[in-house]
């Protein structure tokens, strides 16, 4: 064990072009879900918080229920979609990165707005009344609520990007584990441990671990604590 | 403000997931069983047929069984597998077309070194895992849509006798994480010999029984049915080129530990149907 960690780390001191290729995949994949699951999720997040405490309520319980939504059961989900033979088969998108993407933000999503929505809900009625008595048009409201909440946007997207980018079931669902397409960390850890070469599969898992640690706690500390 | 920095938040990502899914060069998909991946094969030859015809193969190594389901529902243009039971299925389906046997090898009854059901002295792989059944000795099952397990079902047939429940570990992986199964409980499998030489290093487990007709292992390339225009033509030209051209030659010198782990189909050898054999019996 001791041993295949040493030629793990050799491995990654030797810059191998492929690992370098699959961490740039993975990360491409991620942080586009991710995005585009903070895209989509903060403005649902203000409506569903402007709605009322009745659509708040159910924002909150499906979100909650959502963001336990099995990562296999979302990428088969997908691939029947998007399989030849399925309904959105003529998009080709079977077997790509954009499909990975998809998939990933299907689970990022329920993440952001679980976490947004909550601080929403938490935060003092007053503030949202007076905005609106004085005549603020929406898009300014919503600004003005999203800034008093950034710690819990910047939660959410940290939970998020963790859950995309450490995922395996759906990647290897929806993406095959295509050499140099959509091989990501995660399918790149298991396709090594099938093939018995347990040193490149601890040197791919420790460059997963080390990415996702770093990445987290560090735009933790920059975003929250500047 | 925020409705436009929102706006190009999203259509900088719509960019993204376009361009991630470009690449100049015609795709072609081709499914294979696992073994042809994981040994190393496919990236040992695919990349100079890749050069060569300027396309690209996207090999997806998810087994002989999901392979064909993949051209059934026409989510890949060729498949790679080693399955002669189910390759007959659906050549009779009409499913799959344009069959070519490429290479074979022989499957490979592996056990403990100390070989406690005494497999190494049986006079056949019928007798053999009769020995592994009476011996009552662990056994360790793909239990999955893979042509190895299938291959498994058809000699226990042979056999005529299963090892009983509890003698039965089924871990519905791949070969190399049964192979550790077997090698941790000091259990029996039945491997594809590839597999078993990537990997003998790391796994206490040796090699018990062999030879015989019984064991013989037989890839073969084929197309889905109603291929048509490009896609077709580099199927044909990827099958021409692994069964006599350039990939031919790649294929026979590929080696695993020094040897020789997957046999190209001898050049004469009638190899257009499933049900054929390297060599007359």
């Amino acid at each position: 064990m001791l041993a295949e960690i040493g030629r793990a780390l050799l491995l990654i001191a030797g810059g191998d072009v492929e690992v370098w290729q699959v961490t740039g995949v993975s990360f491409g994949v991620s942080v586009t879900a991710v995005a585009a699951a903070v895209a989509l999720g903060l403005p649902a997040t203000y409506l569903l918080a402007a709605g009322g405490p009745r659509s708040t309520r159910i924002g909150l319980w499906a979100a909650h229920g959502l963001a336990a939504l099995p990562t296999v059961v979302v990428g088969l989900t997908l691939y029947f979609m998007f399989s030849a033979s399925g309904p959105l088969g003529w998009t080709r998108l079977l077997y790509t990165r954009a499909a990975m993407a998809l998939a990933q933000l299907v689970l990022a999503l329920p993440m952001v707005v679980a976490v947004v929505l909550g601080a929403l809900h938490r935060l003092p009625p007053a503030a949202r009344e007076s905005l609106a008595t004085h005549g603020v048009p929406w898009t300014r409201q919503m600004a003005w609520l999203l800034w008093e909440v950034r710690s819990a946007i910047v939660t959410g997207t940290l939970l998020a990007f963790a859950r995309a980018f450490t995922e395996l079931g759906a990647a290897l669902i929806v993406g095959g584990n295509i050499r140099g397409a959509t091989r990501t960390l995660t399918t790149f850890v298991a396709l090594e441990y099938n093939r018995g070469d347990d040193a490149r599969a601890i040197a791919v898992g420790l460059i997963l671990l080390t990415v996702a640690l770093v990445t987290n706690s560090l735009m933790q500390a920059v975003l929250v604590e500047r | 403000m925020m409705c436009r920095r929102l706006g190009s938040v999203v259509a900088f990502t719509l960019c993204l997931a376009v361009a991630c899914g470009c690449d100049s060069r015609p795709r072609i998909r081709l499914a294979t069983t696992t073994s042809v991946e994981n040994s190393g094969l496919l990236a040992a030859v695919l990349p100079a047929f890749e050069q060569a015809h300027h396309v690209r193969i996207d090999a997806l190594p998810i087994g002989s069984g999901r392979a064909l389901g993949l051209l059934r529902r026409g989510d890949a243009a060729a498949a790679l597998t080693h399955d002669p039971r189910a390759e007959a299925a659906a050549l009779e389906a009409g499913v799959i077309t344009g069959y070519r046997k490429i290479m074979f090898n022989s499957f490979l009854i592996v056990g403990p070194p100390a070989d406690p059901a005494g497999v190494g002295r049986a006079s056949g792989i019928v007798d053999a895992l009769q020995r592994i059944v009476d011996g009552r000795a662990q056994f360790v099952s793909r239990g999955d849509a893979s042509g190895t397990y299938a291959r498994e079902q058809e000699l226990w047939a042979l056999a005529g006798r299963r090892p009983a429940r509890e003698n039965l570990l089924e871990t519905g992986q791949g070969m190399a994480a049964t192979l550790r199964v077997a090698s941790e409980h000091g259990a029996y499998t039945l491997t594809d010999g590839a597999t078993f030489e990537q990997l003998r290093s790391g796994l206490a487990l040796t090699s018990v029984c062999a030879r015989g007709p019984e064991l013989v292992n037989t890839y073969a390339i084929f197309e889905r049915a109603g291929l048509a225009g490009a896609e077709r033509a580099v199927v044909t030209a990827l099958t021409d080129w692994l069964a006599e051209g350039d990939g031919r030659r790649r294929v026979a010198g590929f080696l695993i530990n020094g040897r020789t782990v997957f046999h190209v189909w001898p050049a004469g050898a009638p190899g257009d149907q499933p049900g054929h054999r390297p060599h007359a019996r």
